[in-house]
């Protein structure tokens, strides 16, 4: 819902083409494209004007990147590598926001392009036009003639950090905390926000990196990090935007036309706003996040954290606001936001009621605790650890959390009593988008998770019929960070295959705990669990080598060129089972070994691609959930929810929700916002 | 430089994907400005001149992508706007819905006065599920026109259009005949170069 990335990527990238930046008579043009076949054209027709908005003047080799939305709102990420000798730019397509590995990428065909062997283009662009790599994994590719590789990891969950991120590296280089704090209050005040600066490039990144700082929270109005002239009509919008300009565009209007806009400047580090949003803003989370954004030494994800720590003391108390009454649907009340909230931070979240960034995200929440999924991700460790520090009182933010996961407990039993049927609604309701929500919150869950996802594909169930072959749904790291517990446990034994539940595990173990020792990382050295597969292309004589484990072939390949050797046996699956309140079972399931094109079916082949298998029906449940049909989540995202939801308290898999009946309709208006 | 217009007004026109916004538009829009950009920067706005009682307007009517995916469309959105056209299709239930909880929202938290509601896509009677009557009740309970309009057929789509620009002419010139009562202050149209006035909430 929140989430403008899209719910499921096919290819790591979508499109490659090298642009030309035409001349003052000739508007830019593309030189060479692949795919040939591409089905957005209308996405084509101006990509080249947006690889050369302005002219450059730049002589160096410079990477940039861009976003277009599409008519669901969508993003598609477009990276750049500009270089002064060839003058043209080579742009690659993802959906994926993974910066790092498409500039690495993209340094990798301009090689191949200066050396004799620049005729493989078209099969190293082929060989990386695959499924991106499930997070853990790896893809990797030689080329030109054997003698390089391409490595493919997807960026880690964690929020972004410098010098890692470029766009954060490039913002926080850019600009004072003075300016960085003035853009952050605009944006969360949902005004006409404009970027320039004299280098495209570093426009496009600042207005990325703005975005960035508003995490958990993802801006939801227009957005356009590099706008190309022929497109400056656009700043003309009534509405909030996000817009990046390089300055010889925008010398081209009358900034007085534009109205209320607030005009960044990263060349000069200086923000000019008709608005008062900073004052508007509690003066103790400002200055507290100045003097943090003002550490000189701000390696690491200090500038992430120092704006997500500021976002916590001033929407962390939505906790306190979130409605749970037995037999209704969870809701949440403005009025217990703001009676809540400590006087000074009322008028603040008045306002912030009004924005739709925050509604999205507390409908983006309630979604996920209606559907019984829960979440928790980095912002929810931060509220927490808040309302620890504000102690027994819970004054601060999150001080509410406590009582919450008590209701929401009584809650839950109250749906149990029911059979459900209430989960079950809003859960097979859930919007798509909610459910790449999910994915996203999931991806940037815990230790646990991440340990979990990495060790197999995670099938979106729920939309998967349209692209078989797409079951890793990529995390999306920048827009969904997590934590990296600064102090994880010391590795334990790897969790592969013990043969048999644990003889007689403590009556009232913690759930997670135990997670968190079953999913310890295995030693570094450990081989991996499926030996690396290697698929000849013997056309080019060259090797795509894919870590293990290795996704199925592509249907797309020509299958003369692979040479596909049996499918590897699969290792036999773990389970673990221990006692809490019904039965648990973990089951640790092989990496994948190629799947046909064919459609999946269902039920059991499903569970045996899942990593977790949670079976406990309790007593009180009607019968035990037969295997999971098409819209239900899969019997893995519960087991990892499962975890999630102990930031809750709660554990849904107590309540066999398996198969949830298709409801009539979503009762009606269950967020009050009055 | 003199312009070609005495008011320049902004308005919205907001609806679920699929209701068809962007043929009124086309109906709407000057043929002069071609193009749409909804696809690749998730935003669009086609420019018409009209004159009205010897007045020249400029409208720009925007549209963005994916409107349907909020529950409530918030004030900030229509934060500088002068008018609001709310679409639904009159074949399509949910639509209808939609639009209702959003104008629910905007009478609640926003000032926008000038709104219309449109059904499209009234061109063929079998495939209507919303009907005249409880599209007009719900219309007349807000306070607000409603157009039943085909853009394919073009039936309705111009008196809809002439309706809420006249709607906003109105509402602007009211204004500034109060203004001017309040304070003796002359108002020169040809030099107020931000013809824009905000018209709702700042939230």
């Amino acid at each position: 819902m929140g989430s403008r990335l899209r719910d499921s990527v096919r290819y790591l990238f979508e499109f490659f083409c090298e642009v030309a930046p035409g001349s003052e008579e000739k508007d830019p043009y593309m030189i060479r494209k692949y795919p040939e076949v591409y089905k957005n054209e209308q996405e084509l027709k101006d990509l080249p004007k947006f690889t050369f908005p302005c002219p450059f003047e730049d002589s160096f080799v410079q990477h940039y990147s861009f976003v277009l939305t599409s008519v669901d709102s969508k993003y598609t990420f477009c990276f750049c590598r500009y270089d002064n000798k060839s003058n043209t730019s080579l742009v690659l397509l993802s959906h994926l926001p993974w910066h790092d590995i498409f500039y690495k990428l993209l340094n990798c065909i301009a090689s191949l392009l200066a050396g004799p062997n620049a005729g493989e283009l078209g099969a190293l662009l082929a060989a990386v036009r695959t499924r991106p790599p499930p997070p853990g994994h790896s893809l990797r590719v030689t080329y030109d003639a054997g003698a390089s590789v391409f490595v493919c990891q997807p960026p880690p969950d964690t929020l972004p950090s410098i010098p890692e991120n470029s766009l954060l590296r490039e913002y926080y280089a850019a600009l004072n905390p003075g300016a960085m704090v003035g853009v952050w209050a605009a944006l969360l005040a949902e005004r006409r926000v404009l970027v320039t600066g004299r280098r495209a490039g570093r426009v496009a990144a600042c207005a990325m990196a703005a975005n960035q700082t508003l995490y958990p929270m993802t801006w939801q109005h227009i957005y356009i990090p590099l706008l190309p002239k022929h497109l400056v009509d656009y700043l003309l919008a009534p509405m909030p935007f996000l817009i990046g300009v390089p300055r010889a565009v925008l010398d081209s209007v009358r900034v007085s036309d534009l109205g209320d806009v607030v005009v960044l400047d990263v060349d000069s580090s200086e923000l000019a706003t008709p608005h008062r949003d900073l004052e508007a803003l509690p003066a103790d989370t400002v200055s507290t996040l100045k003097k943090a954004l003002s550490d000189k030494n701000a390696l690491g994800d200090g500038v992430s954290r120092a704006f997500l720590r500021a976002l916590v003391s001033l929407i962390g108390g939505y906790r306190d606001a979130i409605r749970i009454s037995c037999g209704e649907q969870i809701s949440f009340s403005a009025a217990r936001l703001l009676a809540a909230a400590p006087p000074p931070r009322r008028a603040f979240l008045q306002r912030m009621l009004h924005a739709q960034i925050f509604q999205q995200f507390i409908e983006e929440r309630l979604e996920l605790l209606n559907s019984g999924r829960g979440f928790s991700d980095e912002f929810e460790v931060e509220c927490s650890l808040a309302a620890g520090d504000a102690g027994a009182g819970g004054g601060g933010a999150g001080g509410g959390g406590r009582g919450v996961k008590a209701q929401y407990k009584r809650w839950l039993r109250a749906v149990t009593s029911e059979g459900g049927a209430l989960l079950r609604q809003v859960k097979d309701k859930a919007h798509p988008a909610v459910q790449s929500a999910v994915e996203s919150m999931r991806a940037g869950g815990r230790r646990v998770t991440r340990r979990v996802r990495g060790w197999g594909p995670h099938a979106p169930r729920s939309q998967g019929s349209r692209d078989n072959a797409n079951h890793s749904r990529a995390s999306c790291g920048s827009a969904t960070p997590v934590s990296t517990p600064a102090s994880s446990p010391p590795p334990s034994p790897p969790a592969s295959p013990p043969p048999s539940p644990p003889a007689s595990p403590p009556p009232c173990v913690d759930l997670l705990t135990e997670m968190e020792f079953l999913f310890a990382p295995p030693p570094a050295a450990d081989p991996p669990l499926v030996p690396a597969r290697r698929y000849a292309i013997v056309a080019t004589r060259r090797l795509v080598e894919l870590a293990a484990p290795a996704p199925p072939p592509r249907p797309r390949l020509p299958a003369r060129l692979l040479r596909d050797p049996a499918p590897a046996p699969r290792p036999p699956r773990a389970r673990l089972a221990f006692q809490r309140e019904g039965r648990l079972t973990v089951t640790l399931p092989a990496p994948p070994a190629p799947r046909p094109p064919a459609p999946r079916p269902p039920d059991n082949e499903s569970v045996q691609w899942d990593l977790i298998q949670l079976d406990d029906p309790p007593p009180a449940a009607p019968a035990p959930p037969p295997a999971p049909a098409a819209p239900p989540a899969p019997a893995s995202q519960r087991g990892a929810d499962s975890a999630l939801l102990h930031e809750y308290g709660l554990d849904f898999t107590q309540f066999g929700l398996s198969d949830p009946p298709a409801p009539a309709a979503t009762p009606a208006a269950w967020t009050t916002f009055n | 430089m003199s312009r070609e217009f005495d008011h320049l007004f902004k308005l919205l026109i907001i609806g679920d994907s699929g209701v068809g916004k962007s043929c009124l538009l086309l109906r709407f829009a000057d043929n002069t400005f071609s193009g749409s950009y909804i696809t690749t920067i998730g935003v669009d706005f086609k420019i018409r001149t009209l004159e009205i009682n010897g007045e020249r307007v400029k409208l720009q009517i925007w549209d963005t992508a994916g409107q349907e995916r909020f529950r409530t469309i918030t004030s900030t959105y229509y934060r500088g706007t002068h008018g609001v056209i709310v679409v639904y299709d009159v074949t399509n239930g949910e639509s209808f819905a939609n639009v209702k909880r959003w104008l629910h929202e905007i009478e609640q938290n926003c000032d926008v006065v000038n709104k219309v509601l449109v059904g499209n896509k009234n061109d063929c009677p079998s495939r209507k599920v919303v009907i005249t009557e409880d599209a007009q009740r719900f219309a007349s309970q807000m306070n607000i026109p409603l157009f039943e309009t085909s853009a394919k057929e073009n039936i309705n789509v111009e008196e809809m259009f002439l309706t809420i620009t006249k709607m906003v002419l109105r509402s602007k010139l009211e204004m500034k005949e109060r203004q001017n009562v309040t304070s003796n202050d002359t108002v020169n149209l040809k030099k107020a170069h931000k013809t824009k006035k905000k018209n709702c909430c700042h939230s």
